[in-house]
């Protein structure tokens, strides 16, 4: 690979960062009413109290300290304190976000996997009746709502049947003696959330890798694969899979890179402690220190990932990596 | 052949081309079941929306009609919810709330996509390169957490979330846009156009945008089911209007009353399947539509 | 004695559409001897390539052969099972299609490509089959060094080589050219043709040249037949067939073709568009665009007129009136 190709993607991955970076920070200076009087009311009732509060949250200085202070506070990782628990924003987010990875990184490599082999399948059979049958019930369930689902074999797995615990990650109050009692009842608290996140994103993967498998069976060097003799398995493995996934690499980085921002509705049906359930409560509770946190995370997580899907597109395709 | 030699025959040819195309493409679009499967469910709903709530007596505003999360009656079909109101009566009020989100944030969508996408496209050069960067820097903003710091700034009105929903998608129609005016400006009657002296305004309103439509009908159908699904999600998260009864504003009550745990399906099951069913709608006919421009996907 | 190598007897290829049936190639017989070349010409849509792909089956999903035998070594092959024709491809006939950019796996060395048919139909070490990879690029004149590149890294001609590499690669009997030099520019097209002149010599191969080019023709191939609408309306020797055409197609087709020898003047050209295959003409397909018909009713009423060799000499043409070239 080239070192100007890398050079040039670091300079874009700089200008992205800024970029997020600094929206994060305009847009909480935009923030209408007071947030201070989420802190405390009655501490930002007084007058004194009221500076005092400006002052612990920098808030008296114009607004390019402002900037440089919230510049400095982020590269340093150092978030300040929660609103509403008082407590690190930093150690608040570590434990939130692995939890979010414990089901995300589960579900997600899962429903991936599927949602690719079912998209090769689907285009192997191209106009065929499994084909049919595969491609509607993935449109189907593109169609689906995450959540609705999930409430749906909740009902039926978690109520009715009674197999599966219906929400938390662990059995509350419980202690665990031994590593593996402790792993047990995770997994068992996990099966419906995975099952449902894993089902909710293989539907539009599928159709993804499809419409790409199917653009890639017509080039002619598929053609020359088929004249040469190869049969259609070591056709499909050798000259369409390689180059289908090509366009489809990239997306799959992407949802990996930000497996840990939690799969939101889900985290909120099963009250799965994870960092998207910590970001819907904290918009509720106005918690502006977490939720400028989690941006910021989010933000270099994703501008990693864009880096990350550039050097890692320009090694699959060797087109990229030599041009 | 008969020679072509006068503007008015040129015209004249050019309108029946294009009848024609679209004589074939209604062809294709109607020689495809699910498509056509998609453009019935469809109908149904849209019927349901305009006529529905003039058909059926009770609607969401009548409280106390039977007992709170009361079962399935004879008159009242899918029972009655926390407020004692007629669920099927409410499902049916709600057809409107979702296709309307759906429809206006897709509205925003396009508006934004067209403008910005258009623009990128025909002029080129510097704003090409800033128009899109800057999309390219928001369309890697992960959209979830993007709609609930906007909804936390702005409020959750019904207003707002239909335009925090516009303001959070746009990017991917945009480069669809942009990449095809740049095809579209390559044609002959952009040529002839810029010869006879008409101004960019003109070229990009009378010949860009009504050819760049047919091309991305497919992503603004998906882009509605998209809508209509986000807002279902953020009202089921409890960012949302409570007071508009969407869908997904039925199913974050139907949750909040503990219907799972209870067995109360009438108040997640028939909602849930209806946002199912449009949103499937939208997709088989968006997909319809994508094979039509891409001949490739068509049964071989 | 030259020995019968590939016949095609007769043989219709028809596509499925919604409307009904576009009968693509509609009755084409023509031999080819062991060593021996033929050209395939016509216009664009005329047959040429489905009947190729016929030959190698390997027609998309709607093209069907309804009819007709197609004789290799004297086996019919039509009705061949997968697992028989996947021996069949590469071994004895070979292909190079066109369009030089698209024919080599973006993603795949060319070293890794050339070798793949080696690997595939002769049980040969993957380090013997790279020797052989060597071999065949010092045959096509390509730099052995190349030969871990990938696609992208080659130009036009070099691709282009590359494939004659690949098609070379199994000793195959037949080598199909699918308009082999069509996206090459004039130069490298021509070194490419000389190419594959001088392997052909060398190796005693036979091959079928598909193209719309009729100098590309005279240049390579012993014989010609030229297609019109699905069908063969004139074959012979080529110098034959192009100096005494007797198919006023042909005959069009010749001076269609600018000359840079000669004085400048305007290029003949062939008013109107080929018949719809869906529904083809009773008579001679080319009897609507024809000067001569002026009023003959039997090219547009009567049957096909039959591919004939009125001449004696191998010379074959399919037109009622070919006795009458004065009136040209």
């Amino acid at each position: 690979m080239s070192f100007r190709y890398i050079v040039n993607r670091l300079f874009y991955t700089l200008f992205m960062f800024l970029f997020i970076v600094s929206l994060n920070f305009m847009l909480f200076r935009l923030m209408p009413g007071d947030p201070l009087t989420m802190v405390s009311k009655e501490i930002s009732s007084s007058p004194e109290g009221r500076a005092t509060l400006e002052r612990m949250y920098g808030l008296d200085k114009p607004l390019i300290h402002q900037y440089g202070d919230y510049m400095k506070s982020m590269v340093t990782f150092d978030f300040g304190t929660s609103f509403h628990y008082k407590t690190p924003v930093r150690d608040l987010l570590g434990d939130k976000i692995a939890n979010s990875l414990i089901l995300g990184m589960a579900a997600v490599p899962l429903g991936i996997a599927i949602g690719i082999l079912g998209g090769i399948i689907a285009s192997a059979r191209h106009g065929k009746t499994a084909d049919m049958l595969i491609t509607t019930s993935s449109m189907v369930i593109y169609a689906v709502p995450t959540f609705w689902l999930a409430m749906i074999l909740l009902m039926i797995f978690g109520v009715r049947l009674g197999w599966v615990p219906i929400n938390s990650m662990l059995t509350p109050g419980a202690s665990f003696a031994t590593k593996a009692a402790y792993l047990k009842d995770l997994f068992h608290h996990m099966i419906i959330p995975v099952l449902s996140y894993a089902i909710a994103i293989f539907g539009s993967y599928l159709l993804i890798m499809r419409g790409s498998m199917i653009d890639v069976f017509s080039e002619d060097y598929v053609l020359t694969a088929r004249a040469k003799g190869l049969k259609e398995k070591p056709l499909i493995r050798k000259h369409v899979v390689p180059n289908a996934l090509l366009p489809i690499s990239t997306s799959v980085i992407y949802s990996l890179a930000i497996v840990f921002t939690g799969a939101f509705s889900i985290e909120v049906l099963f009250s799965w402690p994870g960092m998207g359930k910590l970001m819907v409560e904290s918009v509720t509770r106005r918690d502006y220190p977490v939720m400028q946190a989690a941006n910021y995370l989010i933000a270099v997580a994703v501008i990693l990932a864009n880096f990350l899907m550039d050097i890692v597109y320009g090694w699959l395709d060797p087109r990229v990596r030599l041009g | 052949m008969e020679s072509i030699n006068t503007h008015e025959q040129l015209r004249k040819r050019e309108r029946e081309l294009k009848r024609q195309k679209i004589r074939n493409n209604l062809h294709l679009f109607f020689g495809n079941k699910r498509a056509v499967f998609g453009v019935l469910l469809l109908s149904f709903f849209i019927i349901m929306a305009l006529l529905g709530p003039y058909f059926y007596k009770y609607d969401h505003f009548s409280y106390y009609l039977g007992p709170r999360v009361g079962k399935p009656t004879p008159e009242f079909r899918l029972g009655f919810d926390e407020m004692g109101r007629d669920v099927l009566g409410t499902v049916i009020y709600g057809t409107r709330a979702s296709l309307a989100i759906g429809l206006s944030v897709t509205f925003i969508v396009v508006l934004i996509g067209a403008t910005l996408g258009i623009a990128s496209g025909y002029f080129g050069g510097i704003i090409d390169i800033f128009i899109m960067r800057v999309t390219e820097a928001i369309s890697i903003i992960p959209t979830i957490p993007l709609i609930l710091t906007l909804s936390a700034i702005i409020g959750q009105n019904f207003q707002n979330i239909i335009v925090i929903l516009g303001v959070t998608s746009w990017t991917g129609t945009c480069k669809l846009i942009r990449s095809q005016t740049l095809t579209i400006k390559q044609r002959n009657y952009v040529e002839r156009a810029k010869a006879i002296g008409a101004g960019n305004t003109y070229i990009m309103r009378k010949h860009i945008l009504p050819n760049v439509f047919p091309l991305i009908f497919s992503n603004i159908i998906l882009t509605v089911q998209g809508s209509i699904m986000a807002e279902s999600t953020l009202a089921f998260l409890g960012v949302g209007d409570p007071s508009i009864p969407t869908w997904g504003q039925l199913l974050r009550s139907a949750r909040e009353q503990g219907a799972i745990t209870t067995g109360s399906w009438w108040l997640f099951i028939p909602a849930g399947l209806c946002l199912v069913a449009l949103a499937s709608s939208f997709v088989f006919i968006g997909y319809g539509f994508d094979e039509i421009n891409n001949p490739k996907l068509r049964r071989r | 004695m030259s020995e019968v190598l590939l016949e095609l007897d007769n043989l219709k290829t028809y596509f499925t559409v919604t409307k009904g049936k576009v009968k693509a190639v509609d009755g084409v017989s023509f031999t080819l001897n062991r060593g021996e070349s033929l050209g395939l010409v016509g216009e664009s849509g005329c047959g040429k390539t489905t009947t190729a792909l016929s030959i190698i089956k390997l027609l998309p999903k709607e093209g069907q052969i309804e009819g007709g035998r197609i004789l290799f070594e004297g086996k019919d092959i039509t009705h061949q099972t997968e697992d028989e024709l996947s021996d069949f491809r590469w071994k004895q006939v070979s292909m190079i299609f066109q369009g030089a950019m698209n024919a080599l796996n973006p993603v795949k060395r060319v070293c890794d490509q050339v070798a793949e048919p080696i690997l595939l139909h002769e049980y040969t070490t993957k380090k013997q089959a790279m020797e052989r990879v060597k071999e065949l690029f010092e045959l096509v004149e390509l730099d052995t060094n190349l030969m871990y590149s990938y696609p992208h890294e080659f130009s036009g001609g070099m691709r282009q080589r590359a494939i004659i590499a690949m098609a070379l690669a199994c000793h195959p009997k037949l080598i199909i050219g699918d308009e082999p030099t069509t996206a090459l520019d004039v130069m490298v097209q021509a070194q490419i043709l000389d190419l594959i002149n001088e392997l052909r010599g060398k190796l005693n191969m036979s091959m079928l040249m598909i193209t719309h080019d009729l100098s590309i023709i005279s240049d390579t191939c012993d014989k010609v037949a030229i297609m019109y609408a699905g069908r063969i309306v004139e074959m012979g020797e080529t110098k034959e067939v192009l100096s005494n055409s007797l198919h006023p197609y042909t005959k069009k087709l010749i001076s269609a073709f600018p000359n840079i020898y000669a004085e400048r003047k305007m290029v003949d050209s062939i008013p109107g568009d080929p018949p719809d295959l869906y529904t083809p003409p009773p008579g001679c397909r080319f009897a609507k665009r024809c000067h001569m018909v002026g009023g003959k009713e039997v090219c547009q009423v009567e049957i096909h007129p039959p591919l004939i060799d009125y001449t004696g000499k191998g010379h074959y043409v399919a037109c009622h009136l070919w006795r009458n070239p004065d009136e040209y």
